[in-house]
């Protein structure tokens, strides 16, 4: 558009003169986004960009799936737009940012867990009924622990990587049969039951 | 209630995080795959050897984080710190406190235990997106090893988010540089207060000048650009006060992200004290229904937690969500004819039955 | 105060309370008592020594009355400015029904796609005006599936709703698309303004009977524009909406552009006349309000001002924000694919008066026109607005400004943007220190309230 067909040729001319240097900088401060929340601009130094609204609309958090509209959850429809057909003094468009409000914020998580004394010695889950020869009861926890623990012992000694006792206690000897197990089959070095190391006995679960 | 605790036993002889893992399809270094499993629980292999659990099945705790704690002759205790598929994940980093508030949930110790090393470690095998809440004691007692662990975490995981519940108390002007960093930006604090009067406050928390400490420790934060969310548990002695409070709120904290206003958990402290501080807001709502409407007039953000829908009345029962912990959450037998039972929390595990059933009116 | 003997006073936060004539003595005289200072320290109007949460908070409060724009993710998009009716007020210099040449080009189109697809933000809200938007479905459905990839989207079609064809319909049906239209009262008063004929006004009260059955009176937003001269009768025009299920009623008065200029000459200025109108337009709302309490009605722009006052950040009405940024998160893009701040800009150039434009859509708007735009787009420096107490709550508005006089220097009360605001916010001071109920009734529910408080401001002293 030429500037010859306006009623108003320049800007000028519509009074848009010279400023006042705060002035020139508020609209700079207030309207460039960056990310770095030390530059220092007034409102950025308070929000740090939050990008408050949008992290309401993840919905993995079950608190923001609650979300509605506006605070006070008044049920008022505020996403009408009233420019309608054609703007006018007032008619201008609204736009109702998504929630920043009540039910939209991050889902907090619960007070603490309640207190737990944590047991010296861990409690038994379900009573075992006491073993025939006399030896004191194992939790269901400490038998299958035991039991997997002799299986490894068997096949290693059965492959000569160990001479100990199948006792189901993962002591000094056995790290070091493991070691020499896991050595020669090219498995990472721990010393302890891995994965790898029962798949490579060929000990499969029950 | 769903088990967070389960007794273990383990070859390892030091504390060790680790995935549980049922199915072996591309195990990563950190996961612990399943070995074997029957109706009383199961075992697993990972890097750090064999450990077997009891109690919760195998599959219930597919993609757990968990950390095994070895105390002594085999013997262990597993705790279940990051579960997968839920929403209500908290690590507790200490026992210590500096305040003993009278309804305490969890009454404080003088020991502490530093755990954060490991803690870092869970949080950096936490499934995408999730939202990890931090508590205690007080987190910011070890304020240092805290933001080393925050934003070393945060750094690696864009996806995560913190939650960190907090007195408040330890804020200082030095930190306002650090928690400007950008991660930060992820990481939410729940600080508490109870009331706007200080000697009310301090009051609850057991601690003189708690209040004026807090004040100086909100002008830190808001000029660090932190996020918070200010919470209030509803007591007797707070009830009353609850408008003015709302008041300050819409004041002096208009920074904040939201308020939540919080029923009393009976737990800790508080389950001696029951009779004393419990106040039943569903006889007397209207301190919460004025203090909800002048957040609402000022637009700050406000909602109830822990308050079953059919006790609020509704026009703010939109305010009161689901808020309570799967793992600690129950309904009463009635509630199962509720056509709102989906959006709300229930009950504490620990609240008294007798007094849930009679607070309770299906919707 | 209009009433009564109490003074308001603001303070830059916004934040609010009335008192005695004594206390504003003592506070202009600056002799104020240590009673005084308590309690204004109380409203969060003082500072007292050795708060530094008190003193961070005011400049907080100060800073959440600035807008934040952030980036784009607010388009309103003119693709064609062919229309089927004729409106005597229609501001845009409209064109004819089959007239070339007024439609997006397939560049401007592509242009328009790949603004689009370079945006950075998560969310977005398009607005289709015209012209008659829904002339060209295809434009529409254009931009709609390009929009696909936004996790939050919101469609807005400015229609007449005089045809609805199912191809319209298919569009209609989203969920995220949403109707704005014009309803000028009762169908006399619509068919004077706009359709003409009985047919062409039952045709249109049938179409827009037919959205709201079919979507239900939320999908639906309609606006009047009233002839100030004179308005139509005040419970017929509610009555025409509410007969709609609609609740939400925005007053417009006939703008100074376009069409309207020619036809209505006392269109220049809102006069004294019109004022007392929308006073007593609110005041029936209020009544029938408390008379009817299964629905709420409202003159939006009344409640988005009320909302003003009490939670900055709220609404984002575009035309009353300080600083009141320009091409920033908003633009338009009209039917050649030039691209203006505002819509009001964009008729204000079409019409010849002056050149709003900063750029086009393919080769960008961001060039020194914009920022000369912006830096002069606050209210913050003016002097007569430094003075007013109502400057927290206002804004700026230099095209409005430029329509009416052609120049934004204006000495602000002998503008009617000022004078404008000046009289809702003096309304609304008088309503909300009301003691009336059913005035509270209706303010609480305008301000979203789950109750109704007993008093909405404070008065001190």
């Amino acid at each position: 558009m030429r500037s010859s067909r306006f009623l108003i040729s320049t800007m000028l001319a519509a009074g848009f003169g010279p400023l006042d240097p705060a002035q020139e900088s508020l609209a700079y401060v207030t309207t460039t986004g960056t990310d770095d929340p030390n530059s220092g601009t007034l409102m950025r130094l308070f929000t740090q960009d939050h990008e408050i609204t949008l992290a309401q609309h993840r919905s993995h958090r079950s608190h923001s799936s609650h979300s509605s509209h506006r605070s006070g959850g008044g049920g008022h429809s505020s996403h009408m737009s009233h420019t309608s057909h054609r703007s006018s003094t007032g008619g201008s468009p609204l736009y109702t940012p998504p929630d920043y409000s009540a039910p939209s914020t991050p889902s907090p998580p619960p007070p603490p867990p309640p207190p737990q004394s944590w047991p010296v010695s861990p409690p038994s889950q379900r009573a075992t009924p006491p073993p025939d020869d006399g030896l004191p009861a194992l939790s269901g926890r400490s038998q299958r622990f035991r039991a997997i623990v002799r299986r490894v012992q068997l096949a290693l000694l059965a492959q000569g990587y160990y001479e100990g006792g199948i006792d189901g206690v993962v002591g000094p000897a056995m790290r070091a049969g493991l070691r020499r197990f896991q050595g020669s089959r090219g498995l990472s070095i721990t010393g302890t039951i891995t994965p790898q190391t029962l798949d490579a006995l060929m000990i499969s679960s029950e | 209630m769903i088990p967070l605790n389960l007794p273990a036993f383990a070859e390892a002889e030091r504390p060790f995080v680790t995935r549980l893992r049922t199915q072996n399809h591309s195990p990563k270094p950190s996961d612990s795959l399943l070995v074997d499993a029957d109706e009383t629980g199961s075992s697993f292999a990972g890097k750090n050897g064999l450990f077997a659990v009891d109690g919760t099945s195998a599959l219930q705790m597919e993609g757990d984080v968990v950390l095994v704690q070895p105390i002594g002759g085999g013997a262990a205790r597993m705790e279940r710190l990051l579960r997968a598929g839920s929403h209500h994940n908290t690590l507790l980093v200490t026992e210590r406190c500096d305040q003993l508030c009278v309804m305490c949930s969890q009454p404080p110790k003088k020991t502490h235990v530093d755990r954060f090393d490991l803690f870092e470690e869970a949080c950096l095998l936490a499934e995408p997106g999730t939202l990890i809440g931090i508590s205690g004691g007080e987190p910011t007692l070890y304020k240092d090893r805290l933001c080393s662990m925050i934003e070393r975490v945060l750094g690696a995981r864009e996806d995560l988010e913190f939650h960190v519940l907090s007195n408040g108390q330890h804020f200082e002007r030095d930190d306002i540089e650090r928690l400007r960093n950008p991660v930060f930006r992820r990481v939410c604090w729940g600080i508490p207060l109870y009331g706007a009067e200080p000697a009310l406050h301090d009051r609850i928390v057991a601690k003189d000048g708690a209040f004026a400490r807090l004040e100086e420790s909100f002008a830190t934060l808001l000029l660090s650009g932190a996020r918070i969310e200010l919470r209030t548990v509803l007591l007797s002695i707070n009830l009353s006060a609850l408008p003015s409070l709302a008041r300050h709120v819409t004041r002096r904290l208009r920074f904040i992200e939201c308020w939540s206003i919080m029923q009393l958990e009976n737990t800790g402290f508080a389950r001696n004290r029951w009779s004393q501080l419990y106040v039943d807001h569903g006889t007397n709502f209207s301190p919460v229904a004025a203090a909800l409407d002048c957040a609402a007039l000022h637009g700050i953000p406000a909602r109830l937690f822990n308050f079953p829908r059919c006790s609020v009345p509704e026009p703010y029962r939109a305010q009161a969500p689901a808020s309570i912990s799967d793992w600690k959450r129950k309904y009463m037998p009635p509630c199962s004819a509720c056509r709102e039972r989906e959006q709300c929390c229930g009950f504490f595990e620990w609240h008294p039955d007798d007094e849930a059933i009679r607070a309770v009116t299906p919707l | 105060m209009r009433t009564g003997e109490k003074a308001l006073c603001v303070s830059d936060t916004g934040r609010f309370f009335a008192t005695s004539p004594n206390f504003l003595d003592r506070l202009c005289g600056e002799n104020l008592t240590s009673e005084d200072w308590d309690l204004l320290a109380d409203q969060g109007c003082a500072i007292l020594d050795g708060d530094a949460l008190g003193a961070v908070s005011h400049i907080y409060g100060v800073a959440e009355r600035l807008t934040r724009a952030g980036a784009l993710d607010y388009l309103i998009l003119v693709p064609t400015l062919r229309c089927n009716l004729s409106c005597t007020y229609c501001q845009v210099s409209r064109a004819g029904l089959h007239q070339p040449g007024f439609d997006w080009s397939e560049e401007t189109l592509g242009s328009v796609l790949q603004l689009l697809d370079s945006l950075a933000t998560p969310r977005i809200k398009i607005e289709f005006q015209g012209g008659e938007p829904t002339l060209r479905p295809d434009l529409l459905r254009a931009v709609i599936d390009r929009c696909e990839r936004f996790e939050d989207r919101q469609f807005v079609v400015c229609t007449n709703l005089h045809e609805l064809s199912d191809e319209i319909l298919e569009l209609f049906d989203r969920a995220d698309l949403y109707i704005s239209t014009s309803l000028d009262g009762d169908a006399a008063t619509h068919g004077r303004n706009r359709t003409g004929g009985d047919a062409s006004t039952g045709q249109f009260l049938a179409n827009l009977r037919f959205v709201i059955e079919r979507y239900g009176p939320h999908k639906v937003s309609a606006l009047p524009t009233i002839d100030a001269a004179s308005p139509p009768d005040i419970d017929g025009l509610i009555d025409a909406y509410v007969e709609h299920g609609l609740e939400s009623i925005f007053l417009r008065p006939i703008n100074y552009q376009g069409f309207a200029r020619k036809r209505y000459p006392g269109a220049r200025e809102q006069s004294d006349a019109w004022r007392l109108y929308y006073e007593r337009f609110v005041r029936r709302l209020i009544e029938r309000n408390w008379q009817d309490r299964s629905r709420v009605l409202e003159e939006s722009y009344f409640s988005i001002c009320l909302r003003r006052i009490f939670q900055p950040g709220a609404d984002r009405h575009v035309d009353l924000r300080n600083p009141n940024p320009m091409g920033v998160d908003y633009i338009v893009v009209d039917h050649d694919g030039t691209v203006f701040p505002t819509d009001e800009a964009r008729m204000l150039s079409r019409s010849g008066v002056v050149d709003l434009s900063i750029g086009d859509v393919a080769n960008g708007w961001a060039g020194e026109k914009r920022e000369l735009l912006n830096r002069h787009a606050t209210n913050q420096f003016d002097p007569a607005c430094q003075r007013c107490a109502y400057q927290p709550y206002c804004g700026r508005d230099l095209v409005d400004d430029i329509a009416r006089y052609g120049r934004i220097d204006f000495p602000k009360p002998e503008t009617e943007f000022c004078r404008r605001h000046l009289h809702i916010f003096d309304f609304l001071f008088d309503l909300i220190y009301d003691e009336d109920p059913a005035v509270r009734y209706s303010l609480s529910r305008w301000l979203r309230l789950a109750g109704t408080p007993p008093a909405l401001g404070e008065i001190l002293g």
